[in-house]
């Protein structure tokens, strides 16, 4: 649906309750890489919690005199090894690298 | 269905154009703002069309144009405020381009990211530069950037290019490593340093950088437009 369709009020600065920060996500030979733009936010004041098959980030930060907080929660297209994400702050930049659950298979006997 | 140009002030001769779309980064519309704030440009007029998607700005509550003209110092700058799609993007720039042409402007500049993939790790993005003619080139002697020596240019910058020559325009396109899909300060920070040799009066970046993070989240959802629209439309890229 384009532009026509929707009444849609957008583009005014206020800070929300909840901000939902820029994304990307794409798959990648390392697994699941989530890029995330989080303007203010130092590590300290972030917390990314993984299962298999999700990421969560939660973050505040102090933003021209507000205090923003975000929050998303990323589902990840491919099955993730939780114990093995890994993630770097760079410039509010968040870089989340989230390698595939390793999958075993297991021989069945046809009767 | 044409694009209407309308003027509220007298003209300035011979000036520089800067023309600013939402793209990559949201690097000209960034370095357009700062250049209108530090350098107290005035609007100067109006762009509208039918063509242009049903997008109004609104000024206690009253709607506005969002394609603007401001002008000043001999510069005008042209600013989208929304993204436009495909063919209403190119109708404008032709547009202004004619109407510029008219002016004899000393030089015609569009500035652009370029997608960078790691860009998370370029602390100094760079800046390249490539011009309509040997004639624009001479002309923006001491602008900043790499001239890109070989290869091709696509995307809006080139046929921005491209249709300022045909019009005997002087112009030069500055494309800057950028994020692609995240408001980039630092990029457009990059670009403003490299034109201020041609705008002959400072160009301080301190504030831009100061604010940064306000930009980065005032820009968020014109960031997530542009991202949508150009969906539609080829990326810029160079080879070379």
């Amino acid at each position: 649906m384009g532009w026509f369709y929707k009444e849609v009020r957008w583009g005014y600065f206020t800070v929300r309750d909840v901000e939902e920060p820029l994304h990307e996500v794409k798959v990648t030979k390392e697994g699941v890489v989530i890029t995330m733009d989080l303007p203010g936010v130092r590590k300290e004041d972030l917390v990314i919690s993984a299962s298999e098959d999700a990421i969560l980030v939660e973050a505040t930060s102090k933003v021209g005199g507000a205090t923003v907080r975000y929050k998303k929660l990323i589902k990840t297209p491919i099955p993730i090894d939780p114990d093995k994400v890994v993630a770097k702050l760079t410039n509010g930049i968040l870089h989340i690298v989230a390698p595939p659950k390793e999958v075993s298979f297991r021989k069945i006997k046809v009767e | 269905m044409s694009v209407e140009i309308v003027e509220t002030a007298p003209e300035v001769k011979n000036p520089i154009l800067i023309l600013a779309v939402p793209g990559a980064g949201l690097v000209s519309i960034i370095a357009a703002d700062h250049l209108i704030k530090v350098a107290d440009l005035k609007e100067v007029g109006k762009i509208d069309s039918p063509l242009f998607p049903p997008v109004i700005g609104v000024k206690d509550g009253v709607a506005m144009h969002t394609v603007k003209i401001y002008g000043g110092k001999g510069l005008y700058v042209v600013k989208a405020e929304v993204p436009l799609p495909i063919d209403p993007l190119l109708k404008l720039t032709i547009s202004v381009l004619d109407w510029i042409a008219r002016k004899r402007p000393k030089l015609a500049i569009v500035m652009g990211g370029v997608p960078e993939e790691d860009r998370i790790k370029v602390e100094k993005p760079q800046v390249m530069a490539v011009f309509s003619s040997e004639e624009a080139k001479a002309l923006a002697e001491g602008i900043g950037g790499e001239l890109m020596k070989e290869g091709y240019l696509s995307g809006y910058a080139a046929f921005f290019l491209r249709e300022a020559s045909r019009r005997g325009v002087p112009a030069a396109a500055l494309m800057v490593q950028s994020f692609a899909a995240y408001p980039d300060p630092g990029a457009a920070a990059e670009v403003l340093k490299a034109i201020e040799p041609v705008l002959g009066f400072d160009v301080d970046i301190s504030q831009l950088e100061a604010e940064s993070e306000t930009i980065r989240l005032k820009l968020k959802e014109l960031m997530a437009k542009t991202v949508q629209t150009a969906k539609e439309a080829p990326a810029p890229m160079y080879i070379g």
